[in-house]
């Protein structure tokens, strides 16, 4: 898969949004559990405003992704929580690391999303913390239930044997 | 494993904070070619 869409808010501020297929080396990992699955990772970037971003619009699309998923029922959906572009206009008293904020936004999003939707979506948040470097990394997978098996098989992947992924990318 | 769960992982190896490092600069990069790109596939005005 291979899409982008933008969203111009009521405010003139555009985001982009794109869809693209995820690393070879995860669906070789899962290619015998889930020969046709395809792993989409999700990117959302603010082209132009300041503005802050309202519930609404985060909420539209939020309705997209999940709609486009849905007419591909062996997709999942994957978000990378970006910690180098900035969030503007964020709150003075609640300054949360790039990473973090991203993170409880998302969550946020996509409750209110199965609060609404007839099929649910299961959300599981992979957090990856380092002690020693001080960093704590996010990122998502939604997934139909019948996929969670597969965060099972990742999770055992990074903890028992993590081969060398980038080098098989 | 439960819908909607938390995976907490601590000091995984390093081998995976390489990985990650280079998951970030091709994001970087996937954005810059986002923000050049001037049509998409389709748009919405809310």
């Amino acid at each position: 898969m291979n899409l982008s869409f933008d969203v111009i808010t009521k405010e003139g501020d555009k985001i982009i949004v794109s869809l693209t297929s995820f690393y070879p080396y995860i669906k070789e990992l899962i290619g015998d559990v889930f020969p046709q699955l395809e792993i989409v990772e999700i990117s959302i970037v603010r082209e132009t405003g300041t503005n802050p971003i309202k519930i609404e619009v985060f909420g539209k699309i939020a309705q997209v992704l999940i709609s486009i998923a849905q007419d591909n029922p062996n997709t999942i959906l994957y978000y990378f929580c970006d910690l180098t572009q900035e969030i503007p206009n964020q709150r003075v008293g609640r300054r949360l690391s790039y990473q973090e904020y991203r993170n409880n936004l998302f969550k946020l999003l996509f409750q209110r999303y199965n609060g609404e939707s007839q099929e649910h979506w299961s959300d599981i948040e992979i957090e990856l913390k380092s002690t020693q470097m001080e960093q704590t990394l996010f990122a998502h997978f939604l997934l139909r239930d019948q996929h969670l098996p597969l965060v099972e098989i990742l999770r055992n992947e990074v903890m028992s044997n993590f081969k060398s992924i980038s080098e098989q990318k | 494993m439960e819908s909607n769960e938390k995976i907490v992982i601590e000091n995984p190896p390093k081998k995976v904070w390489d990985f990650v490092e280079k998951m970030r600069k091709e994001k970087e990069a996937q954005r810059k070619q986002l923000l050049d790109k001037e049509t998409h596939t389709f748009s919405i005005q809310l």
